[in-house]
């Protein structure tokens, strides 16, 4: 293997791949990324046999070959070398990176050692749109949970429905949904589980001109074609709980409030409030919802009361401020509805200018002290 | 030895994980048992390999297959470096996941170099259980495509029972395309909920032909010496190892100090045996002790066989074979044999306790003279004393 590039370019990519690759691993190769140079095109790929990226880049390859080199160290040495074209040749079991006025050597894997990534078949790929995509993904992956106990809560659910796709997570506590229009996805797969650090790694590797982002679904995993970047991902064993029944049809009580003043009194609030629950009282009245928290460990109270307008009668309820603060960032209205029926039962926030089908998150009460 | 002969180790289990594959019947969940030592690790890498051979190979005479040990599954597995082979493995106590991912490597880096070796460890051990939930995660992520992934819980007696609790579903019902593989000393150690969810497969002593040539080919031992140490270590292949390290590091002069010692027993007075016990057995080495004890146990074994059958053939201690034919006289009638290791069972179990070493040592040669009427041992030593 014998190839030459910029050295930004060889280090922009490393670093895309890094992400990926664990300090430690009782499987020695993963700290290792896979160099392929092929015709005029050097891929470079990387796991952690949860997710793989797999980055490829234009370069000149005098010959062509395959090596698993360490990529920390790897990263270090490029990153610190001057700008200049690089050439990188493997002899036996060590590569040679040749720069103007040097070299350095560093030990190889076998390219065979490297677990195999799964083929990416672009003709089975689906176009969907780049903005649907990352909306869907900042909208919903916050509410995955972090509870071993119910693995397929981890991910983010992932369906077609009729002429939409949707995406939805929930830890059980909380939930949220958002579905865009999308016929191409129709029938093409069953509802999958998606691990949230591969979505979460998709804004990362899209640029405002890329509009369109290739999915191939695959048996076991997913493959998201990035223009240049493959990330693939294996898939959350399913079954996802029937979500649709804890999502209450309809409240008899609506209560419209400005998203950022209550965001910016919630957070205030919260200061006070009890470490281990984060509990703040909602007390809403006709026009004015006030908030309050007690703290006995401390000795503190907060109040604050903003303006609402509320269709129903007035209710006491209690919730987790930080659930709150979370979902009502995930909002781009200036006003955002609650709805709900009584204190006990979950209540749906949504935004005024999207429909409910559209975008909807969901959050459980806390009981309050009688 | 290579790949093939290693299954040879345990010819009957190899037997039984084979001919499961070839009925398309493997079980979820495997408990090998038996002392450590025996082959439970190289014939869970061998099983694991198999699973994911890309060409199987069978032996015309016995119908069983085995893994190729030429492609790529089966080299990254045996190089313990395959992405569907998953260990939870007995480590000391660590500050935090880093030191937790150091020294599972340091373990698999000895287990790569030598697949019977013993986990040995001066301080306490446990499988952790963020080691557990690791694995435990891993598994609810769908396996690749034409992967069998095997998790090796090993020496699974040494997790906590409340850790243990937590993988029970896992045990019951692993995830598709997975195979899990407990081992421990004695089944009954686990919980009965893990017992009854797996197959039990016992692991006997590995056959004398067998670890002999393993320790010449590996070790590079002679043959004499490969049989005897075998014998001793009662087809151990772990523990013949630790033999052969140990003897190579002091040279074999523990092995002649203890036999030296047993002679003592029956052909030297009392005072003199616990001379001989304090000038040659250190206080602080509770090692050297519990080897002592093993070897007189071993060497009391081969007194009373040879006493009872007059076969001198099959006598573990070879090196000590004469010596042993001649105190076989003192285990003719009595029921010495059965008291004597009694008394060096209890001693054992004192040691594990903390005891004063040299104390204990002392009482023990005290008591083990007792046995003997003292009449009796005037005149047998006397009689000794002219061989």
């Amino acid at each position: 293997m014998k190839f030459s590039l910029p050295k930004s370019r060889f280090a922009d990519s490393l670093q895309s791949v890094l992400q990926v690759v664990p300090t430690k691993s009782t499987l020695p190769i993963l700290t290792n990324v896979l160099i392929e140079a092929l015709e005029s095109k050097l891929k470079i790929s990387a796991t952690d046999l949860d997710i793989s990226i797999t980055v490829t880049v234009d370069c000149k390859v005098t010959k062509k070959g395959a090596a698993a080199l360490p990529a920390r160290i790897l990263f270090e040495i490029i990153r610190e070398l001057p700008e200049a074209e690089i050439t990188i040749e493997s002899t036996n079991s060590r590569v040679e990176i040749r720069i103007p006025n040097g070299s350095y050597k560093i030990a190889t894997v076998t390219s065979e050692e490297f677990p195999k990534l799964p083929a990416v078949n672009t003709k089975k790929q689906i176009k969907v749109s780049s903005d649907d995509l990352v909306r869907m993904i900042q909208k919903t992956t916050f509410a995955c949970s972090m509870d071993e106990t119910r693995p397929a809560l981890n991910g983010v659910l992932w369906q077609t429905k009729g002429d939409k796709m949707q995406m939805v997570a929930t830890d059980g506590h909380r939930l949220a949904r958002m579905a865009v229009e999308n016929t191409k996805l129709k029938g093409v797969s069953e509802d999958i589980i998606i691990p949230p650090k591969v979505l979460n790694l998709i804004p990362k590797f899209i640029d405002v001109e890329q509009k369109e982002v290739g999915i191939i679904f695959g048996e076991n995993n997913i493959i998201f074609n990035l223009k240049g970047t493959i990330l693939t991902s294996r898939l959350i064993e399913g079954p996802y709980p029937n979500f649709e029944q804890v999502i209450p049809a309809s409240g008899d009580k609506k209560v419209s409030v400005p998203r950022d003043d209550l965001n910016r009194a919630v957070r205030r609030v919260s200061i006070l409030s009890n470490t281990l629950t984060h509990q703040v009282k909602f007390a809403i009245k006709k026009s004015s919802l006030t908030l309050s928290t007690s703290n006995a460990d401390v000795g503190g109270e907060g109040k604050e009361s903003i303006q609402c307008d509320l269709e129903g009668e007035p209710i006491e309820l209690g919730y987790n401020a930080s659930y709150i603060s979370e979902i009502l960032s995930r909002f781009d209205s200036p006003e955002v509805v609650f709805e709900f029926s009584s204190p006990v039962a979950a209540g749906v926030i949504y935004s005024p200018d999207i429909p409910k089908e559209d975008f909807l998150c969901l959050v459980m009460p806390l009981r309050l002290a009688e | 030895m290579n790949h093939f002969d290693i299954t040879q180790a345990q010819p009957k289990v190899w037997s039984i994980l084979s001919r499961s594959f070839s009925n398309k019947r493997t079980a979820s969940t495997y408990l090998f048992h038996g002392r450590e030592g025996l082959g439970q690790w190289p014939l869970a890498i061998s099983f694991a390999a198999l699973l994911n051979c890309l060409k199987p190979v069978k032996a015309e005479e016995t119908g069983l297959i085995f893994p190729c040990g030429k492609c790529r599954p089966c080299r990254s597995i045996y190089a313990l470096n395959f992405e569907g082979l998953h260990f939870a493995l007995p480590i000391s106590s660590h500050k935090n996941s880093d030191e937790m991912i150091d020294l599972t490597n340091e373990l698999l880096e000895q287990k790569r170099q030598e697949p019977f070796k013993l986990f040995l460890s001066a301080q306490a051990v446990t499988i952790p259980i963020a080691m557990a939930r690791e694995i435990k995660r891993t598994l609810t992520r769908k396996a690749p495509k034409g992967i069998r992934r095997v998790v090796l819980f090993y020496r699974m007696e040494k997790m906590k029972a409340s850790s243990a609790d937590a993988l029970l579903k896992l045990i019951e019902e692993p995830p598709g395309d997975t195979v899990i593989i407990l081992t421990a000393d004695r089944p009954e150690a686990l919980l009965p909920t893990i017992q009854s969810r797996a197959q039990k497969i016992r692991f006997d002593r590995v056959p004398e032909a067998v670890a002999a040539g393993y320790l010449m080919s590996n070790c590079g031992v002679k043959e004499n010496r490969a049989r005897l140490v075998v014998r001793i270590c009662e087809g151990n292949v772990g523990q013949a190892l630790e033999m052969v390290s140990s003897d190579e590091e002091d040279d074999g002069s523990s092995r002649a100090v203890g036999q030296l010692l047993f002679r003592s027993l029956f052909t030297e007075p009392k005072p003199e045996v616990v001379a001989l016990i304090t000038e040659l057995i250190k206080d602080r080495d509770r090692g050297a002790a519990e080897s002592l004890l093993g070897l007189w146990q071993s060497l009391i074994r081969d007194c009373a066989y040879y006493a009872d059958t007059g076969d001198g053939d099959d006598l573990v201690n070879i090196d000590f074979a004469e010596e042993l034919k001649r105190l076989a006289r003192f285990f003719e009638k009595s029921r010495l044999a059965a008291a004597m290791t009694d008394n060096i069972k209890k001693a054992l179990a004192d040691l594990q306790v903390n005891v004063h070493i040299h104390i204990s040592l002392v009482a023990l040669v005290l008591k083990l003279r007792s046995h003997m009427p003292a009449a009796e041992q005037d005149r047998k030593i006397a009689g000794c004393e002219r061989y």
